[in-house]
């Protein structure tokens, strides 16, 4: 009987999985077969099987974007602000778990708090402050004007790696820390020897959370980057709108060609990532 | 020892202030790890949000300088207001306001749904993943697929599910269900189009719901599910004695996140709907997007606004959380 | 320890960029104010150097553009010698924050591209060049009429009502001021009907109708016989109705004078002339005529819908057309007309004019005024806008021949469209923002059927008079 019901739920299951795991593939399926498609029959089939197949659209689109180029740029931009936000708030997360400091709870509500702060007026400010540092404008160089791009994005992850890394430390046994303080081994010792190395799943964590929305940011980059050579891919992909009417093939090719690097790294970290999640978010 | 070593010297006062001090820096230490993170606030961080309050009480076209430090703000683009930006969208212009607190409700009622229906989907979904001992990281992936792809590009293939030769029509037409049909197009109806801008969030936010159930799931002692199974309980009662109070943690998080989320995004709604069909999808997160980005170029109303859903959902996230640690408490 | 750092680093900024101290500065120097608006620049412009070899950029937000605005640049470059780099930011909030900020940092391009009637706010902050003197007659003689002397010279009215409105951000700006040049225009108030659909239905295809009621009787006996709705076009887009068929409508029905004082606040929506076109427009609504899902439309969708027989008629825009035959809908079937105007109407034909819709100007902090300058009084030769129109499709606002060789036929169908005598170039209507949205609102809740006529004319009256009290009363 109960050889039974375990049966019977498995094979539910399975079915919910299955179909829900249909309604999370559509979207992107339908993004692929649309870059195979022309445009009208984008614009007038439902179809996910396109009538003909449409190569060129894709091989057109890659070298109008001029791809490598571009995605040299996105990843440098993407690889130092998730480094940066990685290294300053695993030290963080570190310090507010592990260590301890006047005014220490207090400091952290304060972080979480930032969370909230609405986006959309910064800019201006963001902008007067880069000038200031002279990170903006004509005649910035490309390194000051990426340290002014990753900063702010930097800032803006806070509050979310700073709860995540200082929930997963404190799931850590406070034992570790006794037994290299023992050792000799100062607070630093610590944190580099022994915590940072044990913190993968949640550095994977943070890593693909602020990869993601940093590959992906629009309106940002195209604020802060004046000189088209300093483009990431996102924002040369608006330079495929060449024509008066939409090119919805065109649209999906580029965007398709833009999310594949994201789903290559999602698919590396997608193991470690879980784990980050299980350890960082639950036990609070 | 350190007080009989102080009293043996020649100026105890010299002496033992150097020392607490140094004590206290040593005791704080720890503060270093956190320091990092707090220059980059100073410095990115602080001078944004005290420019975005200033703002709320300026009337400014963005034009001109408006700037804290030094001080500045030109007539005619800027000009002092008071209070009259939040006055003008909270009660005082007609027009303003009837839009703004119709925004605000149709805000309230996506964050309680988006929220509902996420966790609806996703537990269950994370239960039959943690079962599937058989494919299960296939499944994983698939299922967190929308997180990495959700974007503009994935927002328009949704529109076109949504008319009325879409698939969704499609779909419920095979199942026979022609009723439900929106014969006007899911976006197009005034009664539909809100609720499919829900369904759209909700499949945005599942994937990292469930990820979230699912590592609550598995830390979950197996064991506790066999005493109860002993017991004779049902399935359901151990979803609701033991799986759900267990995973009431994850369940604030994500309370937490979908709500922010709800109230301060204005992408998909931009995208989707622009706020129609006849104004019934607008809401909060595009009102402040189009003071401060489109035409009318009103920044200090725009950050008065902002600031008015950031006290909301700060509002809200407290509650929540004084409601988990009641919860967990109890 | 970061602190010194800052300072440094300012500090180099400063002391590279003599020309930009106002961030930089210590207590003083704010922004110059712009109390007495600026008169002399551009020709005092330092040293005469040869100009070759300097390097302009220009900004649009239509990225479609671009090709025939590199086009231009090409050619101006083979002349001068001197180089016109172009960039698009799109989506408009995005291109309208990009250049709030690069005011801010003093970034912004040697040419700016900008809603046309919007230079205001920018001209009153001191940030661009004044053309006022320097657009002459030979200049102001390639635009097309209702454009450049409309919309581009601060006119009398706008002026009164500015300086009427204690919000008004422009009122340092002197009525004939001018700061930008129209290079874009554009008309909607094109009606596009299958032939193949009159045809059958209604006996003779090419006759077009005279009345908005024939017009709206010709829908309902296509609608019988065959099924298919009779009307669709861009709604999603709240501006469409508005912009494509309301205000024409409005504009036959009550004359120009009545028109402006509705708008203005000292006539009311609910003259018997507008309340006869919001009844049309309800009308459409509730005999079921709009395509299903209307209002989930957009306007390439729309365009398509009609292409593909979906409906009987289509509002267009400049470029419909264009856009039809693109998705394989042959020219033969395709019958053009301007939006035909209710019985006893004012004007019993509406006369169709361009209105300008993007002005390039020369920004007060570019190094290169004088280049800047040459370059859009050559963008804005006919020679070069029908390189323009040609690379586009899109209509220029500067006289282009009407050569189906040159600019193509689409084109010049368009070209042919146009008058001069059309009211709206008289027009001193201001809409403003909140009766603009009931407006926009109440004429998609016809279709929703949320409405009626009597509870939006009462609507929209409380709005605008709310509004326009708010300016310190309705302009006169």
């Amino acid at each position: 009987m109960d050889k039974v019901r375990g049966y019977v739920s498995t094979v539910i299951s399975y079915i919910v999985l299955t179909a829900y795991a249909l309604l999370s593939l559509y979207p992107f399926l339908w993004m692929v077969s649309s870059a195979l498609k022309s445009n009208r029959e984008v614009l007038s089939s439902q179809s996910l099987i396109p009538q003909e197949l449409h190569f060129d659209v894709i091989v057109n689109t890659w070298n109008q974007l001029n791809f490598f180029k571009y995605f040299t740029n996105s990843v440098i931009i993407s690889v130092l602000a998730v480094g940066g936000i990685v290294l300053v708030y695993s030290m963080a997360g570190f310090g507010f778990a592990k260590t301890r400091f006047v005014g220490r709870n207090l400091l952290f509500i304060a972080f979480l708090g930032v969370m909230f702060v609405p986006g959309v007026t910064v800019l201006v400010p963001l902008v007067q402050l880069l000038r200031a540092l002279g990170m903006i404008g004509r005649d910035a160089t490309q390194v000051a004007t990426y340290t002014g791009l990753i900063m702010p994005i930097i800032n803006g992850a806070g509050p979310l790696s700073i709860f995540l890394f200082r929930n997963y430390f404190s799931t850590l046994p406070g034992e570790l820390h006794d037994a290299a303080r023992v050792d000799g081994s100062s607070n630093w010792g610590i944190y580099f020897r022994i915590f940072l190395p044990l913190a993968t799943p949640v550095i994977a964590t943070v890593g693909i959370l602020n990869f993601i929305g940093t590959w992906n940011a629009y309106i940002w980059p195209s604020i802060v980057l004046n000189n088209p050579d300093w483009f990431t891919l996102p924002l040369k992909l608006k330079d495929l709108d060449l024509q008066i009417v939409v090119q919805w093939n065109v649209r999906m090719a580029g965007s398709l060609i833009t999310v594949i690097p994201v789903i290559l790294v999602f698919l590396f970290l997608q193991r470690y990532y879980i784990r980050g999640l299980t350890a960082g978010a639950i036990r609070g | 020892m350190a007080q009989a070593e102080m009293r043996t010297i020649s100026s105890p006062a010299v002496r033992k202030r150097r020392k607490t001090l140094l004590q206290v820096l040593k005791d704080n230490s720890g503060f270093l790890f956190v320091l990092p993170a707090v220059i980059i606030f100073l410095v990115f961080g602080l001078y944004t949000v005290i420019y975005s309050i200033v703002l709320s009480f300026f009337r400014w076209n963005g034009f001109g300088k408006f700037s804290i430090l030094p001080f500045a703000c030109d007539p005619p683009a800027c000009q002092f207001a008071g209070l009259d930006n939040f006055a003008q969208f909270l009660y005082k212009e007609p027009t303003l306001s009837q839009f703004f607190w119709q925004a605000l409700e149709h805000n309230a009622i996506m964050a309680v749904f988006v929220t509902l229906g996420t966790i609806v989907v996703a537990l269950p979904l994370a239960i039959a993943l943690n079962r599937a001992a058989r494919g299960q990281a296939a499944y994983r992936i698939i299922i967190m697929l929308p997180m990495v792809t959700a974007g503009i590009a994935i927002y328009y293939v949704w529109t076109f599910i949504y008319q009325p030769d879409g698939l969704l029509n499609s779909v419920l037409g095979t199942l026979g269900l022609n009723l439900l049909q929106a014969k006007q197009g899911w976006l197009g109806q005034a009664d539909r189009a809100l609720f499919s801008l829900i369904i759209v969030m909700i499949w945005g936010a599942v994937p990292m719901a469930t990820i979230l159930y699912l590592a609550g799931l598995q830390t979950i002692d197996r064991e506790l599910y066999e005493a109860a199974k002993m017991d004779g309980a049902s399935a359901w009662r151990l979803l609701w004695n033991i799986t759900w109070p267990l995973l009431f943690p994850v369940t604030v998080v994500i309370v937490i996140t979908s709500i922010n989320s709800v109230l301060q995004g204005y992408e998909m709604v931009y995208l989707m709907t622009y706020g129609g069909p006849a104004a019934h999808t607008e809401v909060v997160g595009l009102q402040i997007f189009k003071y401060g980005f489109g035409d009318q170029r009103q920044l200090g109303m725009a950050s008065a606004m902002s600031w008015v859903l950031f006290a909301l959902v700060f509002v809200v996230a407290l509650l929540n959380m004084r409601i988990f640690r009641s919860q967990t408490e109890a | 320890m970061t602190t010194p750092r800052r300072a440094l680093s300012k500090l180099s900024v400063c002391a590279l960029l003599p020309l930009v101290v106002a961030a930089c500065a210590t207590p003083a120097a704010p922004a110059p104010q712009a109390t007495t608006a600026p008169q002399q620049e551009a020709t005092a412009a330092p040293a005469e150097q040869s100009s070759a070899g300097v390097e302009l950029t220009m900004w649009t937000w239509k990225v479609f553009h671009v090709p025939g605005l590199e086009a231009i640049a090409k050619n101006f470059e083979a002349e001068t010698g001197i180089k016109v780099k172009v960039s698009a930011f799109n989506p408009d909030e995005v291109y309208r924050t990009k250049i709030t900020t690069s005011a801010q940092s003093g970034d912004l391009p040697d040419v700016l591209s900008y809603w046309s009637g919007g230079q205001w706010e920018l001209a009153a902050t001191d940030q661009l060049l004044e053309l006022t003197d320097v657009v002459d007659p030979d200049w102001k003689a390639n635009f097309m009429a209702g454009t450049y002397d409309k919309v581009s010279v601060m006119p009398q009215d706008r002026y009164d009502s500015c300086q009427k409105d204690p919000k008004c951000t422009f009122k340092n700006i002197n009525v004939g001021q001018s700061f930008s040049v129209p290079y874009l225009a554009g008309q909607a108030f094109f009606v596009f009907g299958n032939k193949e659909l009159m045809k059958e239905e209604i006996g003779n295809p090419e006759k077009a109708p005279a009345t908005a009621e024939e017009w709206l009787d010709m829908m309902k006996t296509i609608k019988e016989k065959t099924q298919k709705p009779g009307l669709v076009t861009g709604v999603q887009n709240p501006d469409v109705l508005h912009y494509w068929l309301f205000n024409p409508l409005l504009m036959a029905s009550c004359g120009v004078e009545t028109y402006d004082k509705i708008y203005n606040g000292t006539d009311t929506f609910s003259n018997e002339c507008a309340v006869k076109v919001l009844n049309w427009m309800d009308d459409i609504a509730k005999n079921d005529l709009w395509t299903p899902d209307i209002l989930q439309t957009n306007i390439d969708p729309a365009d398509v819908a009609f292409s593909q027989g979906k409906a009987a008629f289509d509002i267009g825009g400049t470029y419909t057309l264009g856009f039809l035959i693109a998705q394989g809908m042959s020219p033969d079937n395709i019958l053009s007309f301007a939006i035909p105007p209710l019985e006893g109407s004012k004007y019993e034909k509406l006369e169709i004019g361009a209105s300008p819709l993007i002005d390039a100007m020369v920004t007060k902090n570019s190094k290169h005024q004088k280049e800047a300058l040459e370059f859009i009084k050559f963008l804005t030769t006919p020679e070069q806008m029908t390189v323009f129109a040609r690379a586009t499709g899109d209509l220029p606002a500067v006289k282009v021949p009407a050569d189906p060789d040159k600019v193509g036929a689409v084109m010049v169908g368009l070209l042919n469209a146009f008058s001069d005598k059309s009211p709206f170039n008289d027009s001193k209507a201001e809409i403003l923002d909140a009766p603009g949205k009931v407006l926009k609102v109440g004429l998609q809740q016809f279709i929703t059927k949320e409405t009626t006529t009597d509870e939006l004319v009462k609507k929209i009256d409380d709005a605008n008079k709310a509004a326009w009290e708010e300016r310190g009363g309705p302009k006169q």
